[in-house]
């Protein structure tokens, strides 16, 4: 019976080991100090529309959906930032593009659905933490970067989906006028036509 | 001694209006150089463009809510698709003359005060959006930044939609309804220009 627990753990490693891929997305530098570490994190997600975008789709729906709409996703938003942080050594190049998918979708429910129900706003709250952890680290093992590179992604992709979901709920909640939800629909359908654009120069190689 | 007067003046203002000469920057987005404001600018430049897009924002405030958002949204998003096309290489016959019906087309519709249901409204203008997004896709001058050229070129749009809306608002008052109507026709007369060959 120990052995068998042992067995489990060592099945696990070689997996792992076994579908190794090129870490070739963002190029971390090493041997920084911790804040030059933590801004190299943070950076990956401000600096990239490819993962700032879908955040920011996740933060208008989830300002749409509900009140609470923010502290309802957060918790779904955040197992899927950890749960990805072990998966990213598995990933390829296919995740950035499926990511902007996930923007994609999430965009066009905010713009198009007046009402939404929580199972699809949960279930995506989930999907874009994960993608977005597999993106900024893709290729990249666990724990083979310095610490704070992963503390500055955690930090930067809970800011913009927060930030875009307060100060969403804020202005609907603050100016309570029939075009507001209207302008921030018409965001979301920005959002998703630039997603749209970024995902045809992707496929074209630009 | 007066005609040649006149023709002193017409040298004059010749050489005047000479001094002024620019480049053309119109609609490819040459002489910008980021792609940003290449895409900024893109479908503001574009005199067949600008009349659709505006017309959007116009008929979908005849129509009322919820055309007057739905519309809005359905044409970048529509839009997005054909530029994705565009940027793919992929071929889509009377690009042109799609873009110069859309103005006729639309111009028409509001002309007519014509008051289509929403879904009828929402295919008609996604048909149009194809071929504006086509033209941008494929236009799109390479050596700028693509991802600024798509977010500059879908803010453009975008408050040429909010223009039409804006003027829109005057179709609350009968006089407004009027001056809407006739943008309409105005609209309908230059898209007519470009399907003709005359603009």
């Amino acid at each position: 019976m120990p052995k068998r627990a042992h067995s489990v753990p060592l099945l696990g490693a070689l997996f792992l080991s076994a579908v190794p891929t090129v870490a070739n997305a963002h190029a971390f530098q090493s041997g920084l100090d911790y804040y030059e570490q933590f801004l190299e994190g943070a950076s990956v997600i401000t600096l990239y529309p490819q993962a700032l975008l879908p955040l920011m789709a996740l933060g208008l729906l989830a300002a749409l959906w509900h009140k609470d709409g923010m502290a309802r996703c957060w918790p779904a938003f955040a197992v899927g930032l950890v749960v990805g942080l072990p998966l990213s050594a598995l990933v390829g190049p296919w995740v950035i593009p499926t990511l902007m998918i996930l923007g994609l979708v999430t965009a066009v429910l905010a713009a198009l659905l007046s009402r939404h129900h929580p199972m699809p706003c949960l279930a995506l709250a989930f999907l874009t933490g994960l993608f977005a952890m597999l993106a900024s680290l893709e290729g990249h093992g666990l724990f083979e970067l310095p610490l704070f590179i992963y503390a500055g992604i955690l930090f930067m992709a809970n800011l913009v989906f927060m930030a875009t979901a307060n100060l969403s709920r804020l202005a609907l909640d603050t100016f309570t006028a029939k075009p507001v939800p209207i302008a921030f629909r018409v965001a979301a359908s920005w959002i998703a036509t630039v997603l749209v654009l970024f995902l045809a120069f992707q496929l074209r190689g630009g | 001694m007066r005609i040649f007067h006149h023709r002193r003046v017409s040298v004059a203002l010749g050489l005047l209006f000479s001094l002024f000469a620019a480049q053309a920057f119109a609609h490819v987005g040459e002489g910008i150089n980021n792609g940003f404001e290449s895409g900024f600018w893109h479908p503001i430049l574009g005199w067949d463009h600008v009349v659709a897009m505006v017309a959007v924002g116009l008929w979908g405030a005849f129509l009322g809510s919820p055309a007057i958002f739905i519309l809005p949204i359905v044409f970048p998003l529509v839009m997005a698709i054909g530029g994705a096309l565009g940027i793919l290489g992929m071929p889509l016959p009377y690009v042109e003359a799609g873009i110069a019906l859309s103005g006729v087309v639309l111009g028409l519709l509001i002309a007519f005060a014509t008051r289509a249901p929403l879904w009828v409204a929402a295919v008609i203008v996604g048909v149009f959006a194809i071929f504006h997004g086509h033209a941008h896709g494929t236009e799109f001058p390479d050596e700028f930044n693509a991802y600024g050229y798509a977010i500059g070129f879908v803010i453009g749009t975008g408050l040429l939609h909010l223009v039409g809306i804006g003027l829109g608002v005057l179709t609350k008052s009968d006089m407004g309804k009027m001056a809407v109507r006739a943008m309409g026709a105005i609209i309908a007369v230059i898209g007519g220009a470009y399907l003709f060959g005359i603009a």
